[in-house]
């Protein structure tokens, strides 16, 4: 390995190219109303809520650049990305440093400037959902951001392409007694940012390919990780997801499908449970549709829970949220979008709700 | 008649913006005569203009001493004799194109260079038609498509043999003869398969004609003679459709469907006209995006048409007491239905009908029985037709403003034609300068010139000035090069320029007539392919802009859309 990034390191270093810096940046200001909820603070994150991200990139070379990105959110300042990114060729990427690990679709466009609502699709949701602690967010909260290394590249054909990676990093972290699910406050907590609680690395793939015609494309890819995510290494995860994306004559049409398996503690679950593992499924399916300065999106998506639950859990062993999202992104100016949305959340171990939001994004 | 740009040393006929002839140094004016009419080229003698190409003007010449044999002379234009490149290109011309002695093929007899060292070339003069004309007027009968398409199959398969690949067949390089012969022209583009000099084809003019090269040939890869069989299934589409092309929009639009995807259906893109499934079939096969999924070569494609031609020849056996149209008619939905009917014996008063409604309801543009009519050599000029001045067609993708489908016919009735054939040079003090036709030239303001009889290469040639001319300007090879990538979002800029250099072999294959700069933007989103592509310019603006049409990043933006700008510049410079 470390003749690999030796080999990289002398290739970008040897390379001649104009360096060149970008910056780039994001904006959203978004404000949730539950009407169906007198005090909806106790279920979600409502009101006003300000996301922000500033990004720089520096080219060292034409093969070696280094980026860092900074975002304002519900947690605090995080470093989103802190790599440096180091490429032989096309087919040969290194990325070492902070950064968000390959996995699904959705994440690449996890920005608030880059996807048309204001709240993410469940699987990927990270505190704007209803009953977010009952249900402790979702699959794989986006972003996923974590320390490590990742070797991945492309290979264009005439068609399309194919892109893969491989990574490992610090992981996910709980550091609870008896742990029974991630810990995502933990996991962005600044202070833990620079240690792996178990020493234990993760690791984790994804491959994708891609058919592209002049007015359509069509991206289906598939991912995993897996390791430990207690601070004494004994508890297993493994994620597993599936994603398309297909976008004919500018309509956008998404799926993905992500399946987390994970160990608990059995000691923190009711007596007599035999059975330590709980499965929770997330998908969603949306089309993207522009209709003149509107994006109109139409999204249906979903969680579903199944195994032992905690003994303080209001869920049941088998526990189910689905929602209903009608929303629209009105292009103002070329950078200013209002986006609005309609959302309908059906319960299983809840009453139903309705959730509007009403927001502006912008990139810059 | 048009006036032109001369020079007044060598005669040599100028398009675009020289001061001064770049091969003699000799002053460029502007004369109201051709000057090489009357006069001697070699052991031809020039008897009229009859069209004009991207690379020369032709004339009908007669032999020197027997004057009787007719020939069709081309003259490399002034503009294209100014780079070593483009003298190279018209010597390979003559060159390949000499190789090949076939019945379908418009062999050249000659090649040398006037007085003035301006290159020509001389070739059998046919009398005829440009195939392209013919299919502007209908759709042309399954049954004569196959006829044609077999002779230029013929043809095709004789070069192929030789190691020549046409590189720019289209029904503008067709002439019909008088008999319904075709007979392929222009090899300008000709390639000799074992070609290893690779500087022939790194100068942007390989690129054949949009609607009808091949997406390999497009993308500026190497071709072999796949890229013929992709061309003649282009115009066996047309012959067909009587002028539609499965792929419709400008330049950069067909350029990027054919690098995208397959082309639709015959039956697709014209639905109200009826080809045999076994021809259709073909014509799907030839025009297939990838080469190697195209007929391995003529012989094979010979023997589909022969195929074909029995079936035909077999429902003109049946159709023949019924139907006095024959084979040579376009089936219609309206024949499909009514055909049982006709066999099961109905009245021959019924057949009448069912032909007049049929004819009716046919498309407006029905092919005609007979062949395209022979023009009598005595016609006025713009009847007969040189083997070349199909060359007058938008040079490919950078220069094309015109939907691609459908090229602006360079069919002789449109080209200046001098009537008197010996008429001597004449002083054209007052005349107008004549309009730099190159579509996307700019004019400039010139001044007033002495006025100076353009000498002529030849026996005719008139002496130099006087005035001692300047040494020549060294030859212009333009080469490409991106001078600038800036990048605005949230990719890192090496990532972006890695893209676009992925695109510059593409880049390269643009064709600069002058040194330009060519701004390109384009934005960059989830798809991670360029969008929104803009490029501006210069003559080859539409071209560089196809060509970052493909550009890819290996990743998306994650904070908005990047915008991109690309700086190209096409200099003599590397």
């Amino acid at each position: 390995m470390i003749r690999v990034l030796v080999v990289l390191a002398l290739v970008a270093g040897t390379a001649h190219a104009d360096v060149q810096r970008t910056i780039a940046g994001s904006l959203q200001l978004d404000y949730l109303a539950v009407p169906t909820e007198s005090m909806p603070r106790a279920y979600t994150l409502d009101a006003t809520t300000v996301e922000l991200s500033l990004k720089m990139s520096v080219d060292f070379s034409k093969n070696a650049s280094a980026t860092v990105k900074a975002c304002f959110a519900c947690h605090g300042f995080e470093a989103a990305a802190a790599f440096v990114d180091l490429r032989a060729a096309d087919e040969l990427r290194v990325r070492i440093g902070r950064m968000t690990p390959s996995f699904g679709s959705f994440p690449e466009r996890y920005d608030p400037a880059n996807h048309r609502t204001s709240d993410k699709p469940l699987p990927y949701d990270m505190g704007r959902m209803l009953h977010k602690d009952q249900w402790n967010e979702g699959v794989l909260p986006a972003p996923w951001v974590d320390n490590g290394v990742e070797v991945g590249g492309t290979h264009f054909y005439e068609d399309g392409r194919i892109d893969y990676a491989a990574y490992a990093l610090a992981g996910p972290k709980n550091q609870d007694a008896q742990p029974t699910d991630f810990d995502f406050v933990l996991s962005h907590t600044p202070a833990a940012y620079y240690v792996d609680n178990n020493s234990q690395p993760i690791v984790g793939a994804r491959f994708a390919g891609t058919l592209e015609a002049s007015d359509f494309m069509l991206t289906a890819g598939g991912s995993v990780m897996a390791g430990h995510y207690d601070s004494a290494g004994k508890l297993l995860f493994e994620i597993v997801g599936a994603d398309v994306v297909a976008k004919i004559s500018g309509v956008y049409l998404r799926a993905e499908y992500l399946i987390r398996r994970t160990q608990m503690d059995l000691a923190a679950l009711p007596p007599m449970t035999t059975d330590d593992t709980a499965t929770k499924h997330g998908f969603y399916v949306e089309s993207e549709v522009p209709v003149g300065p509107v994006d109109v999106i139409g999204r249906f998506d979903g969680l579903r829970r199944i195994g032992a639950t905690p003994m303080d859990s209001p869920l049941a062993d088998r526990a189910t949220v689905y929602r209903y999202t009608l929303a629209g992104a009105l292009r103002v100016t070329a950078n200013v979008r209002l986006k609005t949305s309609v959302e309908y959340y059906q319960f299983s171990d809840f009453a139903d709700e309705l959730a509007i939001h009403l927001g502006v994004a912008t990139p810059f | 008649m048009q006036a032109l740009w001369c020079c007044s040393t060598c005669g040599a006929v100028y398009h675009k913006d020289f001061p001064r002839c770049p091969n003699d140094g000799g002053e460029v004016v502007v004369s109201e005569t051709d000057p090489l009419l009357g006069k001697t080229v070699g052991h031809y003698v020039v008897d009229r203009f009859i069209g004009e190409g991207g690379m020369g003007r032709v004339y009908e010449a007669h032999h020197a001493t027997l004057p009787n044999k007719r020939y069709a002379v081309k003259v490399l234009l002034g503009d294209a004799g100014a780079t070593p490149s483009m003298r190279k290109r018209f010597a390979r011309e003559a060159e390949s194109a000499s190789r090949l002695v076939h019945p379908n093929v418009v062999g050249v007899t000659d090649f040398g260079a006037t007085d003035g060292g301006l290159p020509y070339i001389v070739m059998d003069f046919v009398a005829g038609r440009s195939l392209d004309s013919i299919i502007d007027e209908a759709p042309m009968s399954p049954a004569r498509v196959v006829r044609v398409t077999r002779a230029v199959c013929e043809g095709l398969a004789f070069a192929h043999e030789a190691g020549v690949v046409h590189r720019d067949l289209k029904p503008a390089n067709i002439i019909m003869t008088g008999d319904d012969v075709p007979r392929i022209a222009d090899f300008g583009l000709a390639q000799t398969i074992d070609e290893n000099d690779v500087r022939l084809t790194s100068t942007g003019m390989a690129m054949g004609t949009p609607a009808y090269a091949a997406p390999e040939q497009m993308a500026g890869k190497r071709v072999d003679h796949r890229a013929d069989l992709y061309a003649l299934g282009m115009t066996m589409f047309e012959m067909c459709a009587g002028g539609e092309l499965p792929f419709k929009g400008g330049p950069m639009d067909v350029a990027t469907a054919k690098a995208h995807r397959e082309a639709p259906p015959f039956s697709t893109v014209c639905p109200g006209i009826r080809i045999p499934a076994g021809l259709e079939t073909l014509i799907a096969s030839l025009i297939k995006r990838r080469a190697a999924e195209r007929p391995t070569s003529c012989a094979e494609v010979i023997a589909a048409l022969d195929a074909i031609k029995g079936e035909l020849a077999v429902r003109v056996a049946t159709d023949a007491t019924t139907n006095p149209v024959g084979s040579d008619r376009v089936p219609t939905p309206r024949s499909r239905w009514a055909m049982p009917a006709v066999l099961a014996g109905v009245a021959a008063a019924a057949a009448g009908v069912w032909f007049a409604l049929a004819r009716h309801h046919a498309p407006a543009k029905v092919a005609e029985a007979a062949p395209a009519p022979a023009p009598v050599e005595v016609a006025p000029a713009p009847v007969e037709v040189a083997p070349t001045p199909v060359e007058v067609a938008p040079t490919p993708v950078e220069v094309a403003p015109t939907p691609v489908e459908k090229q602006p016919d360079p069919a002789p009735v449109e080209q200046p034609v001098i009537e008197a054939p010996a008429e001597p040079p004449t002083k054209v003090s007052k005349v107008a300068p004549p309009p730099r036709h190159r579509k996307h030239h700019v004019e400039r303001p010139r001044p007033t010139r002495v006025a100076v009889a353009p000498a002529v290469a030849g026996s005719a040639v008139a002496p130099p000035p006087e005035v001692p001319a300047p040494p020549p300007p060294a030859p212009v090879v333009l080469h490409a090069a991106i001078t600038g990538v800036d990048v605005h979002g949230s990719l890192p800029a090496a990532d972006v320029r890695r893209a676009i250099d992925r695109t510059f072999p593409a880049i390269e294959q643009c064709k600069a007539t002058a040194t330009q700069a060519v701004v390109a933007q384009l934005t960059i989103g989830e798809s991670r392919r360029a969008e929104n592509v803009h490029a501006s310019g210069g003559g080859a603006a539409s071209c560089v802009g196809a060509a970052l049409a493909a550009v890819r990043t290996e990743s998306a933006p994650d904070v908005g859309e990047v915008d991109v700008t690309v700086h190209v510049r096409f200099s003599d410079r590397q």
